[in-house]
């Protein structure tokens, strides 16, 4: 699957360097769903989250070339970018007092919610999120999808910095592990 | 640092995980990005971390809208830059070395351009941030404080009223109804010494408007004022004149302000003997 992805992010990487919209609609085929899931768990609104999809895309359209100094895989990248433009949203004023109040849902619902629509090309990974213990995905989910600084996480779950660190540290290695 | 063992204490200690999921302040993602730059190997285990994540994060995919994908290319062909006619790499055009430096110093404005952009914003939001934060302390603040003055304005009134009770110098007076038909009473606290009276009167009824009692001492056949007073509010001992002499104590209720005699007629309460 590995190779696939490569094959798959070189020709879109060459099709968008050549300012070809082949290569948006290769990115967007390929990583729209789990894009937009992503925005939408941090914004979870719908409409925001169209929105910041298509900022998102349109944003890798006009600076892929950073991407190509970054020296990473494409899919990370754009993770990344998505993550950050709805972070950066719910932080922003008019949505700091509706995020506070935000509750993490299960990716397990999430999840199951397409289970029947899903085909092999829009499922970028196993459900992985399922198989991780509470803890570790309280502590990702934190960080990751609700926007807290390691000290915004040790003040929540009552825990040291250090522990902030560890468990962060032993979430992201029991991802790795194969299911 | 430079020997391996930091590099893998750094490697371990948790800060890589923190960066890729966003969890790091500007200044702390600052020096991670510089220590990937110097040690290969970090830069690669952050690479493997992005991954992971990415990977975890995917598995909650969600199917946007399918007109989204129209809108997306439709706002892309508008784009100027687009490459209309091929799907095949264009050929760039050749250009003089002066054109592309002239690039490469406009590129690297755009650059800075774009990097203070996002500096301003994110430390705008950050100042933001803080500034609601000390609103909302100051405010709470200004709560804890006012309660903090009513509370400790009670104590004081009664830790006061306590010592007055518990000085052994204090003499307790009972006064109880002259019409026997009432059941109000009242407690005198005198100290000979330092002449202080107070008045207990909690269990006296609000008398009519226009009116108000008022206390007397009694020494020796004759009655000295100790002064006016109201009831209604429980607010303790009430403070009254200083009084040199007394062997007993009278209430009697007198038109508003007080008289100086009092008018036997209406005496409400009167005095015994000292309890103690």
């Amino acid at each position: 699957m590995a190779n696939q992805h490569q094959i798959i992010e070189e020709e879109a990487v060459h099709l968008l360097s050549s300012r070809s919209i082949a290569g948006m609609e290769l990115i967007y085929d390929r990583y729209a769903s789990a894009v937009y899931g992503i925005i939408h768990r941090i914004v979870q609104n719908e409409k925001l989250a169209e929105e910041i999809l298509l900022e998102v895309y349109l944003k890798i359209w006009d600076s892929h070339s950073q991407y190509k100094a970054s020296g990473e895989r494409l899919f990370p990248w754009i993770v990344r970018l998505a993550r950050n433009a709805a972070v950066d949203k719910i932080k922003s004023r008019e949505y700091a007092g509706a995020a506070r109040n935000r509750t993490v849902e299960s990716p397990a619902g999430v999840g199951n919610q397409h289970a029947d629509q899903t085909h092999p090309d829009t499922v970028v990974v196993p459900h992985a999120a399922m198989y991780l213990h509470e803890q570790h995905r309280e502590i990702l989910d934190l960080m990751f999808f609700n926007g807290n600084t390691q000290i915004e996480v040790a003040l929540k779950l009552h825990i040291p910095l250090s522990a902030v660190k560890a468990r962060a540290r032993t979430a992201i290695l029991a991802l790795r592990k194969p299911v | 640092m430079s020997s391996e063992q930091d590099i893998k204490s750094y490697l371990e200690s948790g800060n890589l995980e923190l960066y890729a999921s966003g969890a790091l302040s500007l200044a702390e993602s600052a020096e991670v990005e510089k220590m990937a730059s110097q040690h290969p190997e970090i830069a690669a285990e952050l690479i493997r971390i992005s991954e992971s994540l990415a990977e975890y994060a995917a598995a909650y995919e969600r199917h946007p809208r399918p007109l989204l994908r129209k809108e997306l290319m439709e706002r892309v062909q508008k784009n100027p830059s687009v490459n209309k006619d091929s799907r095949k790499p264009s050929q760039q055009p050749p250009s003089s070395s002066h054109l592309l430096a002239y690039k490469y110093l406009l590129a690297a404005a755009m650059a800075s351009l774009v990097i203070s952009t996002f500096a301003s914003y994110f430390f705008y939001n950050r100042w933001s941030e803080t500034e609601d934060k000390s609103q909302v302390l100051l405010a709470e603040k200004n709560v804890l404080s006012q309660n903090y003055t009513a509370v400790k304005s009670v104590f004081d009134k009664a830790f006061s009223d306590l010592s007055v009770i518990r000085d052994s110098h204090t003499k307790m007076f009972t006064l109880q109804s002259a019409d026997t038909a009432n059941d109000y009473s009242a407690r005198v606290y005198w100290n000979p010494l330092s002449h202080e009276a107070f008045i207990d009167a909690q269990l006296l009824p609000v008398p009519d408007s226009g009116k108000q009692y008022q206390l007397w001492s009694q020494s020796a056949g004759k009655y000295i004022d100790a002064g006016f007073f109201d009831v209604g509010t429980d607010n303790g001992l009430i403070h009254m004149k200083a009084i040199f002499e007394a062997e007993t104590w009278t209430v009697t209720l007198e038109p508003s302000g007080g008289s100086p005699q009092p008018s036997l007629k209406s005496i409400i309460l009167v005095g015994h003997k000292p309890s103690s």
